[in-house]
């Protein structure tokens, strides 16, 4: 199985912030999906995936080459959706082809023009007169212009309504019907995620917390609850993310640490709260 | 074929789609030799991930019941009827265990369970 | 060549913004006219094209365009490369599109104008001209237009400032050394002009390539 992305012991320090042994990768032909609260690391880690920002130290392969010296081949296949434009604002989308097109060997007129069509979008109108949502849509027809075998997408969600957010979820499935077509998309989207991402990677605070199947994720831990008398010093060990109140707690817990307890109520649990909860220990630790 | 997922119901999703698509064949509502939508297809209608669609598929082929070409698709194998009644006859004597262990609790006599199963099939076939 | 994409990729970033542009050699013409000196107007539209020149990197920094480069095939030289091959072009376009304003000017007004003393001011400017491209490119490549951009000023400034005494100092001092083959001038004009670019480009690829976005 080959790897669309691969990431190995990834190092970049800021002044304030810093990512640590950041490893993952994504397999070819799959979805994946890059949580994490704002400032945890997502955007940096795509900077750095797209040579935008510079490895301090670690490895990065794309299509199995190596990022930076095979960058060249490696862009003909690339498509990037970032959540604002970035082609100027005066450019009609005749434009953006005229401008794009001569660095892609792939690049088909014909799919663009039908793109625009099926997006509704109008070959002579500006970019600065598109919406979000169609900037997005922009975006996504100059990557499938050039037949993108790897989508890599940053926040590309926000500031859409749900039904935009719908429609992208769609067009991404629809992408990877080819087995050769690879997504990285980060998002705190998380409900966006649980429609089509087949893995999720978690960062949290500038590190990986989880990389895996998001099934495997999600059936791994457990919502909690109970009442503050079944609360006790070794149920604790296990909670993470705990909020006590007046009449009881909650907190996510590994599902097979907790499943032969009784007095308590377990339940499905989402990215958001894994999120939210490992973010809640982490502040915790820091007291 | 209708294939339709809870996500609220305790069963893991692979396992519903297993059963749903064992359940459309034993029905003949699919038929030796007929062709499944792709793993990738139905990943995309049932909006879930890929690696679930796999599992259920590559179970489905463990069990005998479809085969993958590769380049071509999932088709649905002949099925051994023998094997399928011996299946279905044990999941029958299961339901019927519950039944008589439920007759027992409220201590109901062999004649009128046999009573009760006989109205039924007549209910069943006015229908 | 292979920077050509990225050369043309400057052009089309600045392309919605020619209609706005086309007034500057209009009020160099007027300019001209009123010192009724056409030389002058020479150097001012050779400053002209060092203010668009520096347009990519503004209109760049505007959008965003740092994502669209990055996504883009090409090496970051390459792009350093074609951003010193787009000065070279709007140079000479410049150049030799005043000169023939100069020289129609001449002709309908009478103003004095020699087609080979224009292109002589244009050639022996260069050096000077790539000079400065040369060290503001620099400067913006390393901090970005926002912070650089106060120095895209000073050409300008020098320019109206000195740009009369310049024009009339370079024909005069021609005049003086004509002694020496115009050839002579015109090749060492071009060859320092180059070599202060050649220069300039490897500082700025050094520094872009290390660039965090």
């Amino acid at each position: 199985m080959s790897n669309a992305i691969e990431l190995k012991n990834v190092n970049k320090s800021f002044k304030t912030f810093s990512l640590k042994d950041i490893s993952f990768s994504l397999d070819t032909g799959f979805i994946m999906g890059f949580v994490g609260q704002n400032g945890a690391g997502k955007t940096t880690t795509i900077k750095l995936i797209l040579d935008m920002l510079k490895l301090d130290s670690g490895e990065i392969k794309i299509f199995n080459k190596d990022h930076q010296r095979h960058a060249d081949v490696i862009k003909e296949d690339l498509g990037i959706v970032m959540d604002k434009s970035y082609f100027v604002d005066e450019w009609t989308l005749r434009d953006v082809e005229k401008a794009m097109s001569p660095f892609y060997i792939n690049w088909s007129s014909l799919k663009y023009s039908k793109l625009l069509k099926d997006f509704g979008l109008d070959k002579n109108k500006k970019v600065k007169e598109l919406s979000k949502g169609m900037n997005m849509k922009l975006m996504i027809a100059v990557a499938l212009s050039h037949d993108a075998k790897l989508l890599i997408l940053d926040e590309p969600t926000s500031g859409l309504d749900p039904v935009a957010r719908d429609e992208l979820m769609d067009m991404l499935r629809e992408y990877v019907l080819d087995e050769n077509r690879s997504v990285l998309f980060s998002t705190h989207i998380t409900s966006d995620l649980e429609k089509i991402a087949d893995y999720v990677t978690v960062i949290q605070n500038g590190k990986i917390y989880y990389t895996g199947p998001k099934d495997e994720l999600l059936e791994q831990y457990a919502l909690v609850k109970g009442g503050q008398n079944v609360l006790n010093d070794s149920l604790k060990k296990l909670l993470i993310g705990l909020r006590e109140h007046s009449v009881g707690f909650d907190a996510i817990a590994k599902r097979d640490e907790v499943k032969h307890l009784k007095n308590i109520v377990t339940e499905n649990v989402t990215l958001d709260e894994i999120i939210i909860r490992i973010e809640k220990e982490s502040r915790k630790s820091e007291k | 074929m209708n294939i339709v997922i809870s996500n609220t119901v305790g069963i893991p999703i692979y396992q519903q789609i297993t059963k749903q698509i064992k359940d459309s064949i034993f029905s003949n509502d699919v038929k030796e030799g007929d062709m499944l939508p792709s793993i990738r297809n139905l990943a995309k209608d049932l909006r879930i991930s890929v690696i679930t669609t796999t599992r259920a598929y590559n179970d489905l082929e463990q069990e005998g019941f479809i085969v993958s070409v590769q380049g071509k698709g999932c088709y649905v194998l002949p099925q051994n009827t023998e094997l399928i009644r011996e299946q279905k006859q044990r999941e029958i004597e299961e339901y019927l265990q519950k039944a008589i262990d439920c007759g027992n609790a409220i201590k109901l006599h062999k004649d009128e369970m046999i009573k009760m199963i006989n109205i039924l099939y007549e209910e069943g076939c006015n229908e | 060549m292979k920077s050509n994409n990225f050369v043309k990729l400057d052009f089309y970033t600045v392309k919605p913004y020619f209609k706005s542009m086309m007034f500057l050699p209009v009020i160099a013409l007027i300019i001209g006219l009123v010192m009724k000196n056409l030389y002058f107007m020479i150097i001012m539209i050779a400053g002209y094209s060092w203010m668009i020149s520096t347009y990519p990197f503004s209109i760049g920094e505007k959008f965003n365009l740092d994502v669209m480069y990055s996504a883009l095939p090409g090496s970051r030289k390459r792009i350093v490369n074609a951003r010193y091959l787009y000065f070279i072009l709007l140079y000479w376009v410049a150049g030799i599109m005043s000169i023939c304003i100069a020289y129609v000017v001449h002709l309908l007004t009478g103003l004095e104008f020699e087609i080979l003393q224009g292109i002589l001011i244009v050639i022996s400017v260069f050096p000077l001209a790539s000079l400065i491209a040369g060290i503001f490119y620099c400067a913006m490549f390393k901090f970005g237009y926002l912070k650089a951009r106060f120095v895209n000023l000073i050409p300008i400034v020098l320019i109206f400032l000195g740009g009369e005494l310049l024009s009339t100092f370079v024909k005069e001092s021609l005049m003086d050394i004509d002694q020496i083959s115009p050839a002579f001038i015109i090749t060492i004009s071009i060859v320092v002009g180059i070599l202060i670019l050649y220069i300039s480009k490897i500082i700025s690829q050094k520094i872009y390539q290390k660039k965090d976005f």
